[in-house]
């Protein structure tokens, strides 16, 4: 059965826009550690968190996210 | 448009309206008064110390080293409400939710050493607990019953602390619980489950083991069902999200 993960493209528009992890952070009101998981995709945001991320960023969610498929 | 010379126009609380960079600016010199405070108060109880013993060991007359040493109390309490008073009032301002949402990774970082106290005060409190309520059981049951309750009370105290996480701090610290830290609660409260069941069922079988052992058996299984969950939460949120 295909095992699927969650990639994110988070850091390349985090960087896009200038902005450092904490800066980010700040601006959506949560932890500077909930960005950087996100980032290495070791937590997977919630449906609000992941549009407040795209809001800040000025991009979309698909933009942002994608589904990895690994078939094992 | 502010006409010259009007008001400054004032938030909820009825403050004139700062950025909240100057808040930060404020609350972070207000925690600096605050350690000053902490730290000048040590420095003058080992001086205020130091001279009272000179008095005692005769390097000085007893007289003048009890005034000293006073004096030097005394001093230290005028300067501390005289210059700082005011500067150690955090700002009004500090617990809105928007400032604490930029707050989160010291608030959060403040209740990682909290938990680690709170684990060492309940270590402390079980341990001299266990021993007592041990000898007491046997000679006097109703004096161990007032005690057992009372470390049950404290026990169940310490579990709220685990259980609600950094929003123990104050309800009016809730924002710090932030999705991360929901979820690594959640894993850490789940793990703790499990431990606490394999835990009862290792009390029991200690009990009929060696009855003698079910009073200290049973404190230490209350401990380690608040320490084991409160100790993995502190380990998952130190290790989370250390790159940069």
């Amino acid at each position: 059965m295909a095992e699927r993960r969650l990639g994110n493209r988070l850091k390349e528009a985090r960087t896009r826009c200038g902005l450092t992890q904490t800066e980010l952070a700040e601006r959506i009101g949560v932890s500077r550690k909930t960005i950087n998981t996100v980032e290495n995709s070791v937590f997977v945001p919630s449906t609000t968190l992941a549009l407040m991320l795209a809001r800040t960023l000025d991009t979309t969610v698909e933009e942002l996210f994608y589904v990895i498929d690994n078939n094992g | 448009m502010l006409s010259e010379g009007s008001p400054a126009p004032k938030n909820r609380s009825g403050f004139p309206e700062r950025s909240d960079a100057e808040i930060l600016e404020q609350l972070k010199r207000s925690q600096h008064a605050v350690w000053f405070v902490i730290l000048s108060l040590m420095g003058c109880l080992v001086a205020s110390g130091a001279v009272v013993f000179a008095g005692y060991v005769g390097a000085v007359p007893p007289v003048v080293g009890e005034y000293f040493g006073a004096a030097t109390l005394i001093v230290w309490f005028l300067a501390v409400f005289l210059r700082l008073s005011r500067r150690i009032n955090p700002p009004p301002e500090a617990n809105e939710e928007r400032i604490l949402r930029k707050r989160i990774d010291a608030l959060q970082s403040r209740w990682r050493l909290m938990a680690v106290f709170f684990v060492l005060f309940a270590f402390t409190t079980t341990f001299s607990v266990s021993r007592a309520l041990e000898q007491l059981s046997a000679r006097y049951p109703a004096l161990a019953l007032l005690g057992g309750s009372i470390f049950v009370f404290v026990i169940l105290l310490y579990a709220l602390v685990a259980f609600y996480g950094p929003r123990y701090l104050d309800s009016n610290h809730r924002v710090i619980n932030d999705e991360l830290s929901h979820a690594l609660l959640a894993r850490a409260l789940k793990a703790g489950y499990l431990l606490l069941m394999f835990m009862v069922g290792g009390v029991l079988l200690a009990i009929l083991y060696r009855p003698a052992l079910a009073v200290p058996v049973l404190c230490w299984a209350l401990f380690a069902g608040f320490a084991m969950p409160t100790l993995y939460y502190v380990i998952l949120q130190w290790r989370t999200g250390s790159g940069g």
